[in-house]
Protein backbone atom coordinates (compact mmCIF):
# COMPACT_ATOMS: atom_id res chain seq x y z
CA UNK A 1 0.00 0.00 0.00
CA UNK A 2 2.86 2.35 0.82
CA UNK A 3 3.69 3.28 -2.73
CA UNK A 4 0.37 5.08 -3.00
CA UNK A 5 0.94 7.73 -0.30
CA UNK A 6 2.09 10.41 -2.72
CA UNK A 7 -1.02 9.96 -4.85
CA UNK A 8 -3.29 9.69 -1.84
CA UNK A 9 -1.92 12.94 -0.42
CA UNK A 10 -2.94 14.55 -3.71
CA UNK A 11 -6.44 13.12 -3.43
CA UNK A 12 -6.69 14.36 0.15
CA UNK A 13 -5.77 17.83 -1.05
CA UNK A 14 -8.06 17.70 -4.09
CA UNK A 15 -10.96 16.69 -1.87
CA UNK A 16 -10.84 20.18 -0.36
CA UNK A 17 -11.18 21.82 -3.78
CA UNK A 18 -13.34 19.54 -5.91
CA UNK A 19 -15.74 16.62 -5.69
CA UNK A 20 -13.86 13.36 -5.97
CA UNK A 21 -15.20 10.65 -8.25
CA UNK A 22 -16.68 7.56 -6.54
CA UNK A 23 -13.60 5.58 -7.53
CA UNK A 24 -11.26 8.23 -6.14
CA UNK A 25 -13.21 8.32 -2.90
CA UNK A 26 -12.96 4.57 -2.63
CA UNK A 27 -9.22 4.61 -3.24
CA UNK A 28 -8.72 7.38 -0.71
CA UNK A 29 -10.75 5.79 2.04
CA UNK A 30 -9.40 2.31 1.47
CA UNK A 31 -5.86 3.62 1.75
CA UNK A 32 -6.69 5.68 4.84
CA UNK A 33 -7.94 2.58 6.58
CA UNK A 34 -4.49 1.05 6.28
CA UNK A 35 -2.14 4.02 6.47
CA UNK A 36 -1.77 6.09 9.63
CA UNK A 37 0.56 8.61 7.98
CA UNK A 38 -1.98 9.50 5.33
CA UNK A 39 -4.74 9.59 7.93
CA UNK A 40 -2.74 12.08 9.96
CA UNK A 41 -1.85 14.07 6.88
CA UNK A 42 -5.45 14.35 5.82
CA UNK A 43 -6.71 15.39 9.24
CA UNK A 44 -4.00 18.08 9.40
CA UNK A 45 -4.99 19.41 5.99
CA UNK A 46 -8.59 19.57 7.08
CA UNK A 47 -7.65 21.48 10.21
CA UNK A 48 -5.57 23.88 8.17
CA UNK A 49 -8.47 24.36 5.77
CA UNK A 50 -10.85 25.03 8.67
CA UNK A 51 -8.35 27.42 10.22
CA UNK A 52 -8.41 29.49 7.04
CA UNK A 53 -12.20 29.54 7.13
CA UNK A 54 -12.04 31.01 10.62
CA UNK A 55 -9.31 33.44 9.64
CA UNK A 56 -11.52 34.73 6.83
CA UNK A 57 -14.27 35.53 9.28
CA UNK A 58 -12.05 37.26 11.84
CA UNK A 59 -10.30 39.23 9.13
CA UNK A 60 -13.50 41.01 8.34
CA UNK A 61 -12.79 42.96 11.54
CA UNK A 62 -9.01 43.06 11.36
CA UNK A 63 -8.20 44.29 7.88
CA UNK A 64 -8.92 47.98 7.55
CA UNK A 65 -7.41 51.00 5.87
CA UNK A 66 -5.26 53.00 8.25
CA UNK A 67 -5.88 56.73 8.61
CA UNK A 68 -2.67 57.39 6.72
CA UNK A 69 -3.60 55.08 3.84
CA UNK A 70 -7.00 56.72 3.64
CA UNK A 71 -5.46 60.17 3.51
CA UNK A 72 -2.99 59.12 0.80
CA UNK A 73 -5.77 57.59 -1.28
CA UNK A 74 -7.83 60.73 -1.07
CA UNK A 75 -4.90 62.95 -2.00
CA UNK A 76 -4.06 60.81 -5.01
CA UNK A 77 -7.66 60.80 -6.18
CA UNK A 78 -7.86 64.54 -5.91
CA UNK A 79 -4.57 64.97 -7.73
CA UNK A 80 -5.60 62.72 -10.59
CA UNK A 81 -9.14 63.95 -10.95
CA UNK A 82 -8.83 67.36 -9.44
CA UNK A 83 -9.32 70.12 -11.92
CA UNK B 1 -21.39 67.60 -12.24
CA UNK B 2 -21.06 66.10 -8.77
CA UNK B 3 -18.24 67.29 -6.57
CA UNK B 4 -15.24 64.96 -6.78
CA UNK B 5 -13.98 65.55 -3.32
CA UNK B 6 -17.35 64.88 -1.84
CA UNK B 7 -18.02 61.76 -3.90
CA UNK B 8 -14.58 60.17 -3.58
CA UNK B 9 -14.59 60.83 0.12
CA UNK B 10 -18.01 59.33 0.41
CA UNK B 11 -17.01 56.20 -1.49
CA UNK B 12 -13.89 55.82 0.59
CA UNK B 13 -15.84 56.27 3.76
CA UNK B 14 -18.51 53.77 2.77
CA UNK B 15 -16.59 51.15 0.82
CA UNK B 16 -12.86 51.78 1.35
CA UNK B 17 -12.31 49.15 4.01
CA UNK B 18 -14.34 46.58 2.13
CA UNK B 19 -12.43 47.12 -1.12
CA UNK B 20 -9.07 47.16 0.65
CA UNK B 21 -9.84 43.91 2.49
CA UNK B 22 -11.06 42.29 -0.72
CA UNK B 23 -7.79 43.22 -2.44
CA UNK B 24 -5.52 42.32 0.50
CA UNK B 25 -6.90 38.81 0.80
CA UNK B 26 -5.97 38.25 -2.84
CA UNK B 27 -2.68 40.08 -3.33
CA UNK B 28 -1.14 40.11 0.20
CA UNK B 29 0.86 43.30 -0.38
CA UNK B 30 -0.61 46.43 1.31
CA UNK B 31 0.94 48.80 -1.26
CA UNK B 32 -0.42 46.79 -4.18
CA UNK B 33 -3.83 46.53 -2.51
CA UNK B 34 -3.89 50.29 -1.98
CA UNK B 35 -2.95 50.92 -5.62
CA UNK B 36 -5.69 48.60 -6.80
CA UNK B 37 -8.27 50.35 -4.65
CA UNK B 38 -7.10 53.68 -5.99
CA UNK B 39 -7.29 52.50 -9.61
CA UNK B 40 -10.75 51.13 -8.91
CA UNK B 41 -12.03 54.41 -7.51
CA UNK B 42 -10.48 56.31 -10.42
CA UNK B 43 -12.06 53.99 -12.97
CA UNK B 44 -15.37 54.15 -11.12
CA UNK B 45 -15.30 57.92 -11.10
CA UNK B 46 -14.46 58.08 -14.79
CA UNK B 47 -17.14 55.55 -15.64
CA UNK B 48 -19.74 56.78 -13.15
CA UNK B 49 -22.24 57.38 -15.95
CA UNK B 50 -22.30 53.65 -16.56
CA UNK B 51 -23.43 52.90 -13.03
CA UNK B 52 -27.15 52.37 -13.41
CA UNK B 53 -28.00 51.52 -9.89
CA UNK B 54 -29.34 48.12 -10.90
CA UNK B 55 -26.80 46.61 -8.53
CA UNK B 56 -25.58 48.22 -5.34
CA UNK B 57 -22.72 50.68 -5.60
CA UNK B 58 -20.54 48.31 -3.59
CA UNK B 59 -21.19 45.39 -5.95
CA UNK B 60 -20.32 47.63 -8.88
CA UNK B 61 -17.07 48.78 -7.24
CA UNK B 62 -16.09 45.23 -6.31
CA UNK B 63 -16.75 44.18 -9.91
CA UNK B 64 -14.26 46.78 -11.13
CA UNK B 65 -11.75 45.79 -8.45
CA UNK B 66 -12.04 42.11 -9.45
CA UNK B 67 -10.93 42.97 -12.97
CA UNK B 68 -8.01 45.01 -11.66
CA UNK B 69 -6.93 42.14 -9.39
CA UNK B 70 -7.16 39.60 -12.22
CA UNK B 71 -5.07 41.83 -14.50
CA UNK B 72 -2.51 42.29 -11.76
CA UNK B 73 -2.18 38.59 -10.93
CA UNK B 74 -1.97 37.52 -14.58
CA UNK B 75 0.65 40.17 -15.28
CA UNK B 76 2.72 39.00 -12.33
CA UNK B 77 2.49 35.35 -13.30
CA UNK B 78 3.48 36.23 -16.86
CA UNK B 79 6.36 38.50 -15.87
CA UNK B 80 7.87 36.06 -13.43
CA UNK B 81 7.58 33.09 -15.72
CA UNK B 82 9.68 34.76 -18.39
CA UNK B 83 13.14 33.27 -18.25
CA UNK B 84 12.16 30.87 -15.52
CA UNK B 85 11.63 27.17 -15.95
CA UNK B 86 8.55 25.44 -14.58
CA UNK B 87 8.47 25.42 -10.80
CA UNK B 88 10.19 22.19 -9.92
CA UNK B 89 8.35 19.33 -8.32
CA UNK B 90 9.09 19.44 -4.59
CA UNK B 91 7.54 16.06 -3.84
CA UNK B 92 10.94 14.40 -3.39
CA UNK B 93 11.18 16.51 -0.23
CA UNK B 94 8.18 14.68 1.15
CA UNK B 95 8.16 11.28 -0.53
CA UNK B 96 10.66 8.54 -1.20
CA UNK B 97 11.17 7.32 -4.74
CA UNK B 98 8.64 4.55 -4.11
CA UNK B 99 5.95 7.11 -3.22
CA UNK B 100 5.85 6.48 0.53
CA UNK B 101 6.31 9.30 3.08
CA UNK B 102 9.84 10.42 3.90
CA UNK B 103 8.96 10.84 7.53
CA UNK B 104 6.08 9.97 9.79
CA UNK B 105 3.11 12.32 9.68
CA UNK B 106 1.59 13.55 12.91
CA UNK B 107 -1.99 14.58 13.42
CA UNK B 108 -2.59 18.14 14.53
CA UNK B 109 -4.48 18.51 17.76
CA UNK B 110 -5.07 22.27 17.52
CA UNK B 111 -8.56 23.63 17.44
CA UNK B 112 -8.89 25.83 14.31
CA UNK B 113 -11.24 28.19 16.11
CA UNK B 114 -8.64 28.94 18.77
CA UNK B 115 -5.73 28.87 16.36
CA UNK B 116 -7.18 31.59 14.13
CA UNK B 117 -7.13 34.05 17.05
CA UNK B 118 -3.60 33.21 18.16
CA UNK B 119 -1.38 36.09 17.04
CA UNK B 120 1.80 34.11 17.36
CA UNK B 121 0.40 31.38 15.15
CA UNK B 122 -0.84 33.93 12.63
CA UNK B 123 2.66 35.41 12.46
CA UNK B 124 4.22 32.02 11.77
CA UNK B 125 1.52 31.31 9.19
CA UNK B 126 2.26 34.59 7.39
CA UNK B 127 5.97 33.74 7.28
CA UNK B 128 5.22 30.29 5.93
CA UNK B 129 2.89 31.72 3.25
CA UNK B 130 5.59 34.20 2.29
CA UNK B 131 8.05 31.37 1.66
CA UNK B 132 5.83 29.55 -0.84
CA UNK B 133 6.98 29.72 -4.46
CA UNK B 134 5.24 32.51 -6.32
CA UNK B 135 2.59 30.71 -8.28
CA UNK B 136 1.70 28.36 -5.43
CA UNK B 137 1.33 31.35 -3.15
CA UNK B 138 -0.99 33.17 -5.54
CA UNK B 139 -3.22 30.18 -6.13
CA UNK B 140 -3.27 29.23 -2.47
CA UNK B 141 -4.09 32.77 -1.33
CA UNK B 142 -7.02 32.98 -3.71
CA UNK B 143 -8.35 29.60 -2.70
CA UNK B 144 -7.82 29.56 1.08
CA UNK B 145 -7.37 33.16 2.16
CA UNK B 146 -9.95 34.71 -0.15
CA UNK B 147 -12.10 31.58 -0.22
CA UNK B 148 -12.60 31.64 -3.99
CA UNK B 149 -13.94 28.47 -5.62
CA UNK B 150 -11.41 26.50 -7.66
CA UNK B 151 -12.92 27.46 -11.02
CA UNK B 152 -12.76 31.14 -10.08
CA UNK B 153 -9.09 30.68 -9.11
CA UNK B 154 -8.43 29.09 -12.51
CA UNK B 155 -10.12 31.97 -14.29
CA UNK B 156 -8.19 34.62 -12.40
CA UNK B 157 -4.81 32.91 -12.88
CA UNK B 158 -5.62 31.65 -16.36
CA UNK B 159 -4.63 28.06 -15.57
CA UNK B 160 -6.29 24.66 -15.96
CA UNK B 161 -8.04 22.95 -13.02
CA UNK B 162 -5.41 20.20 -13.04
CA UNK B 163 -2.65 22.76 -12.75
CA UNK B 164 -4.48 24.46 -9.90
CA UNK B 165 -4.83 21.16 -8.03
CA UNK B 166 -1.14 20.40 -8.47
CA UNK B 167 -0.18 23.83 -7.13
CA UNK B 168 -2.60 23.63 -4.20
CA UNK B 169 -1.32 20.17 -3.28
CA UNK B 170 2.30 21.41 -3.30
CA UNK B 171 1.40 24.51 -1.34
CA UNK B 172 -0.35 22.46 1.34
CA UNK B 173 2.55 20.01 1.65
CA UNK B 174 4.98 22.89 2.06
CA UNK B 175 2.79 24.93 4.36
CA UNK B 176 2.04 22.04 6.63
CA UNK B 177 5.73 21.19 6.87
CA UNK B 178 6.68 24.79 7.57
CA UNK B 179 4.05 25.09 10.30
CA UNK B 180 5.15 21.85 11.86
CA UNK B 181 8.75 23.02 12.10
CA UNK B 182 8.09 26.60 13.16
CA UNK B 183 4.99 26.24 15.25
CA UNK B 184 4.38 22.72 16.52
CA UNK B 185 8.11 22.04 16.70
CA UNK B 186 8.59 25.04 18.98
CA UNK B 187 6.61 23.45 21.77
CA UNK B 188 3.40 25.30 20.95
CA UNK B 189 1.48 22.12 20.49
CA UNK B 190 -1.44 21.92 22.87
ZN1 LIG C 1 -0.36 6.45 2.93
Amino acid sequence: MKHACRKVSRLASDALDRKLSPLERLRLHFHLLLCVNCRNFRSSLQRLHETFEHIRSVQAHELKLTKDQRRRLLMELERKLGD
Amino acid sequence: MPDIRHTAEGWLEEHGDHLYRFAMLRVRDPEVALDLVQETLLAAWQGRDRFRGSSSLRTWLVGILKHKITDHIRREIRDRELGKAVENDPSSMFFKADGSWNENQHAWKEDPEILCRNHQFRGVLEDCLERLPDKQQKVFMLREMAGEATDAVCKICNITPTHAHVLLHRARLALRKCLEINWLGKGNSS
